[in-house]
């Protein structure tokens, strides 16, 4: 299956003129599949972090949302064990006229701006409810500890 | 008029051999085949032993002035006198006519053209060569008739056996002008004959029925007849029948007595009465004769095709129709014989009704039987140009009618209208008749009731003809060629000896004592044009030329100071131009001028001093009206060769024939009373046949004429022409479309199968028929189909809903923002926000989709909150919304959207009348899936749309079979501001022609609408370039000739045909059914009604697969 013109022209497009912060390179023998770094947003436990995502465009996209998660382990209270995300333009709030770029934009403003209320992974949330400093320093640690480039 | 007179025999007879006087046969140089005889009679003839009295004798014929002066009851001067008598020949009763009624003043001031008009001297009289073998009277046959006794006696009266002698009754001329007009009647109906004894004693007299026409044969001096009783009552009583043989013998005289007074054209001007007494009286003869050989039963050993082709019966029954006509109307008659003849333009409208379209097809498809055997002749070096192979024929045509040249292969053919008869052998007793050495055929003309011993070869002494081949071409190149390719020998050899003079070519300038004759003027070609064409013939011809070959110049305006004469006469013969290209309206100007001096041809040294190697008039139709300055003028042009260009040779009236058969002095059918009464009158009296074919004998060998219809042997058309691409457009059919076909075509396949089951699918024929036809137009459009689907009721409904709430099918911009903002007060932010929502939504336009990422979105369409996207990937994602059982929702704002509420934009900037105004283009919203429920009709509009963009001026015409979707398809076309015009069966000829009309003028964006039906033949419509066939039809051929309209000769550019098919749906079918030809072969007529029935089966059948 030919790849839509939609898809070429969103991937030619995060090459030429990348968002400051944010990469997505597709895999050379699928090109709907993504390897996406995010730079952890600065003043945010996430900070000098570099964050690796899978990202995969499905066949009925842009009628579906793409699916995204973090290969790169963060402490995020929208964040599971296993990397995926909780975001509404991910699920009901996704729209066609949203791309790529204004999806990963969305995770890094979610980096900078966790939201414990509607969490995902309910262990961080409750540690960063009850303890946000706390919470914060963990996410610090795990950013050095995981994310950092050696 | 007609006169008798007590002291002289009935004047007819004068009439009749008057003709024959010598300088009235040789005033025209060539001798129409018409009366043949005098031309080749050596001067040796001996005497006439004619028995007849003196008085018919035709040499003793002279005018008798004082016989003419008795009837006038004055003297008269012997000027007059001799005018009269040059225009009347011996006619005396003529001589009356004009004297009393006093045209013979016109004739005196116009005595001195109509001497110039026979410049010919006139060779020594000479009698008819024939005659010395020729018996003075020569057995043709008997035939049986009934008489009637008026006296009574015993059997020595008559008896079997007796030889009775056949009489005319004497004739009580009637003695007053006055009663004159009445006696012309009555002396007609005079048709005594009597037979009586060896003393001269009556007898009694034919039946009426067979003296009608033997009185007049006797009176012509055509036969004598000779009687013999084959049964008489034994004591004979007064009213008993008797029963008569005749013998009939034909006399000599009837073959020499009489002569056409040929090319006479100046009576034919003056004298337009409905019928000369001369007209009237060879048609009677012209009967008479046709009678006589049906009686005696003689038929032709040899006729042409044409003449052989109506019978007899017809030719009479023309003739006599005629006569009962004129009976029927003496009052009118006489009196429109009464009028002066001064008048002539007055009773143009009088004569020759107009040809219905039919006739006139069918007299051009006899005039146009070209033969492409024709030899080729290749132009002369001089000549820039190629000739395309028609037109190498048509030279090869032309330069051997101006040499003269027969055809090898023609052997030398008789006249058309003259019928071969052998003399016979055996008398009515079998016993052998003296036979003639070296003659034993005599010839008749049929038509005209000429007798001839002569072969009556078909003469053409034109040295021209009539090029009408059709516009597009290239009588002008055609002219060009033949001029370079022949020229005069005095132009050739000026030509080659330029360099040295020679003796001849010492400047002599020509003498002009002789004025009345014209200079010749041998290298050169004066061409005749419409004033607007004189240029563009100058042009032509320098194109058509290699440089220095031809020296042409425009004798017009200030060019016309030229004198003429002296450039071109043969003296100048070296410098003299070749060319000459003046206007119609210098003619008649300078032939007015010559006129009113008189007819000096060379006093202002023009036009009319010279006469020309060539004259060509083109446009000839121009000439149409045989009356006209102009036409008289051309008339009057002297040449050697004459021609005239016209792709219209006759106009509406065979009488527009005529005028250019004048011009090209064709004998003798330039003669118009000879015209009229071969033509004319027997087309007036509804005999069409005769009088078309009598045209075609005088046009066949006359006009070369070619269509762009034509196709060469090989089937190729005479002119290339332009591509022809036919594109086959899928159309996907809507979901309503969908449901609405799905749910037709169920039915009929039902109706089909349950046919098919009880097996009465042949009774059933026709209503299965139906339903196929209903499948198809749910192809086009599903209201085509409403009462018989309750989805599209359905529809309706919705759409009538939809009207009821307000939501007008389409609205334009600012009453959706006035929908949008009416719950806000503020007029002004209203407006504001609308001109901004416009700007917004028109900019959006070059974006991209913000769905699929297509630049610039394709069929943009808005939301409800005025959010913009591909028509496509909106319906699709409001679908995949649908499916997943999710509220719409728009893509941008989230805002719930309605796929009611969903409109498209409608850009103008195709719209030349709309577009450029203002920053931009206008545009309107469209709502989406109401109007548009017809995906043919949305995706012509589109293509329009794309075409109007492209090409402003372009023309195009939509075919569909179903009127009925042509008009759903006009509203929509309206909608988009294209001009359109509409053509179908239900409109009046008139009307037909009206919108044709409109549509060739038009000079913007035009679409023309067209049912398959009406618009499929004959129509030329070469000023569109596109096609779109809506629907298919059973058989590509029909479609094909659809087509071929627009793709014809006259096209000049590529034509793009576009076929819409509804994707996945019979009409696809359609398409496969004819590509295996099937129905070609049926609409051929090659299978009967039932095969053709078993055959549609079949197709049905695939067609519900």
């Amino acid at each position: 299956m030919a790849l839509p013109k939609r898809i070429q022209k969103e991937t030619e497009r995060l090459m030429a003129e990348p968002v400051p912060g944010i990469s997505a390179i597709p895999h050379e023998d699928n090109l709907r599949y993504f390897d996406v770094e995010i730079h952890g947003p600065s003043s945010s436990p996430y900070e000098g972090g570099v964050f690796k995502l899978e990202l995969f465009l499905p066949d009925d996209y842009p009628m579906t949302p793409p699916k995204i998660r973090f290969l790169t382990k963060i402490f995020h209270p929208n964040v599971d064990k296993l990397g995926r995300i909780c975001l509404d333009v991910l699920k009901n709030n996704w729209s066609p006229a949203l791309q790529i770029r204004t999806i990963l934009l969305s995770i890094q403003a979610l980096l900078g701006a966790p939201n414990p209320d509607d969490p995902l992974a309910a262990d961080v949330a409750k540690s960063w409810k009850e303890d946000e400093k706390a919470a914060i320093a963990t996410a610090k640690q795990w950013t050095q500890q995981y994310a950092v480039p050696k | 008029m007609h006169f008798s007179h007590s002291t002289e025999p009935p004047s007819k007879r004068r009439r009749f051999f008057s003709g024959a006087q010598p300088q009235e046969d040789d005033a025209t140089p060539h001798l129409p085949p018409t009366a043949p005889l005098p031309s080749s009679s050596p001067p040796t003839a001996p005497p006439c032993a004619n028995p007849s009295p003196p008085d018919t004798n035709p040499v003793s014929t002279s005018f008798d002035r004082a016989t003419f002066e008795s009837f006038v009851g004055e003297t008269v001067s012997s000027d007059t006198i001799s005018t009269l008598q040059e225009h009347c020949g011996n006619n005396v009763e003529r001589a009356i006519n004009l004297y009393l009624d006093g045209t013979w003043r016109a004739l005196k001031r116009k005595a001195l053209p109509a001497v110039r008009k026979r410049p010919s001297p006139k060779p020594a009289c000479q009698g008819p060569a024939t005659s010395h073998s020729m018996p003075e009277s020569r057995y043709i046959g008997a035939f049986g008739a009934e008489g009637w006794a008026t006296r009574s006696g015993g059997s020595d009266l008559v008896k079997h056996g007796d030889v009775v002698k056949i009489e005319r009754q004497k004739i009580q001329p009637p003695k007053t002008k006055v009663q004159s007009r009445l006696g012309a009647a009555a002396r007609r109906n005079d048709v005594i004959v009597r037979f009586t004894d060896r003393t001269g004693r009556e007898i009694g007299r034919l039946a009426k029925e067979t003296a009608d026409w033997v009185s007049i044969l006797i009176d012509q001096k055509i036969c004598k007849f000779e009687g013999i009783c084959v049964y008489a009552p034994d004591r004979l009583r007064t009213n008993d029948t008797v029963y008569l043989q005749l013998r009939c013998s034909l006399l000599r005289s009837c073959f020499f007595g009489r002569g056409f007074q040929v090319a006479d054209n100046r009576d034919a001007g003056l004298f337009n009465q409905g019928e000369s007494t001369e007209e009237k009286d060879l048609r009677l003869r012209q009967v008479a004769l046709v009678r006589l050989f049906q009686e005696i039963n003689l038929v032709p050993t040899r006729a042409n095709s044409a003449a052989a082709t109506h019978r007899r019966e017809e030719l009479l029954q023309a003739a006599e129709m005629e006569n009962k006509k004129e009976k029927e109307t003496p009052v009118a008659q006489s009196a429109a014989q009464g009028n002066p003849p001064s008048s002539p333009i007055s009773d143009e409208n009088e004569d020759g009704q107009e040809l219905e379209q039919d006739q006139l097809d069918a007299l051009y498809k006899k005039a146009q039987s070209f033969d492409f055997n024709t030899p080729e002749a290749d132009p002369a070096d001089t000549f820039a140009m190629t000739l395309r192979p028609y037109q190498k024929q048509s030279l090869y045509w032309m330069m051997a009618k101006e040499k003269d040249q027969r055809d090898k292969g023609r052997e030398e053919s008789m006249h058309p209208l003259w019928e071969e008869y052998t003399w016979p052998l055996k008398d009515y007793d079998d016993k052998d008749l003296p036979q003639v050495p070296n003659q034993p055929t005599f010839y008749i003309n049929p038509y005209s009731g000429d007798l001839s011993l002569e072969f009556p070869r078909q003469e053409q002494h034109c040295l021209g003809g009539i090029l009408a081949d059709e516009m597009g071409l290239g009588k002008t190149i055609q002219m060009l060629s033949l001029i370079h390719s022949h020229r005069s020998d005095v132009s050739v050899q000026a030509r080659q000896s330029t360099s040295h003079h020679s003796i001849n070519q010492l400047p002599r300038l020509p003498t002009l004592n002789g004025a009345s004759i014209a200079v010749n003027a041998p290298c050169t070609t004066l061409v005749v044009a419409p004033m607007s064409l004189l240029a563009q013939w100058q042009s032509e011809a320098e194109k058509a030329s290699k440089e220095g070959t031809l020296k042409s110049m425009v004798y017009y305006g200030a060019e016309k100071s030229a004198d003429l004469l002296t450039l071109c006469c043969e003296a100048n013969a070296a410098n003299a131009p070749d060319l000459i290209i003046t206007s119609y309206g210098v003619v008649l100007s300078e032939f007015t001028q010559i006129a009113a001096k008189g007819g000096d041809r060379a006093s202002n040294r023009g036009l009319f001093s010279l006469n020309f190697f060539r004259v060509i008039l083109d446009e000839a139709h121009n000439i149409k009206n045989r009356q006209a300055k102009t036409s008289r003028a051309c008339y009057e042009l002297a040449a050697e060769h004459r021609w005239a260009l016209t792709g219209t040779p006759i106009v509406n009236k065979l009488e527009d024939l005529f005028s250019l058969v004048r011009f090209l002095r064709v004998e003798p059918w330039n003669n118009f009373s000879f015209w009229r009464t071969f033509i004319t009158v027997p087309f007036e009296s509804k005999d069409f046949v005769r009088a078309l074919d009598v045209v075609q004998t005088v046009l066949e060998p006359l006009v070369m004429r070619r269509t762009k219809d034509m196709k060469t042997p090989d089937g190729l058309p005479l002119v290339p022409l332009p591509p022809k691409h036919v594109e086959i457009v899928d159309i996907e059919l809507s979901k309503a479309e969908r449901d609405v076909y799905e749910y037709v075509f169920t039915r009929a396949k039902r109706t089909f199968n349950a046919n098919v089951e009880a097996g009465t699918v042949m009774k059933a024929f026709t209503s299965i028929f139906a339903q196929i036809l209903r499948l198809r137009q749910s192809c086009c459009h599903p209201l085509l189909v409403r009462h018989l689907s309750a989805n599209a009721d359905d529809e309706e409904a919705a759409a009538a809903a939809d009207a009821a709430a307000g939501l007008a099918d389409d609205m334009d911009l600012q009453s959706l923002i006035e929908r949008f903002t009416a719950t806000t007060d503020d007029a002004a932010n209203s407006n504001a926000f609308g001109a901004h929502v416009l700007n917004q939504i028109r900019d959006e336009a070059s974006n991209e989709c913000p769905i699929c990422a297509e630049e610039p979105i394709i069929d943009q369409t808005v939301t409800g909150c005025w959010h913009s996207a591909c028509k496509k990937c909106l319906l699709e994602y409001i679908q995949y919304q649908t499916d997943k059982n999710e509220l719409p929702r728009c893509f941008q704002c989230r805002e719930p959207i309605n796929s009611r509420d969903l409109f498209e934009v409608v850009r103008h900037d195709d719209d030349p009348d709309n577009g450029r105004s203002g920053e931009g283009s206008r545009i309107t919203l469209q709502r989406l899936g109401v109007n548009n429920s017809s995906s043919k009709i949305v995706t012509l509009i589109k293509k329009l749309r794309e075409l109007r963009k492209g090409h402003p001026a372009m023309k195009s015409v939509v075919f569909s079979q179903f009127t009925s979707f042509l008009s759903l398809i006009e509203p929509a076309l309206a909608q988009a501001s294209m001009h359109f015009v509409r053509l179908d069966g239900s409109m009046s000829q008139k009307a037909r022609a009206a919108v044709l009309e409109e549509f060739k003028e038009s000079k913007g964006f035009t679409v023309l609408l067209l049912s398959l039906k009406a618009g499929g033949v004959g129509l030329n419509l070469t000023t569109a370039k596109r096609v779109f066939m809506m629907d298919p039809w059973w058989s590509f051929a029909i479609e094909a000739q659809a087509i071929d309209r627009v793709h014809r000769m006259g096209q000049e550019n590529e034509v793009k045909v576009y076929r819409f098919i509804a994707k996945d749906s019979v009409e696809e079918r359609m398409l496969r059914i004819q590509d295996r030809k099937k129905f070609i072969a049926s609409s051929l007529g090659m299978m009967s009604d039932e095969e053709k029935k078993v055959q549609r089966l079949e197709d049905i059948r695939e067609l519900l697969s």
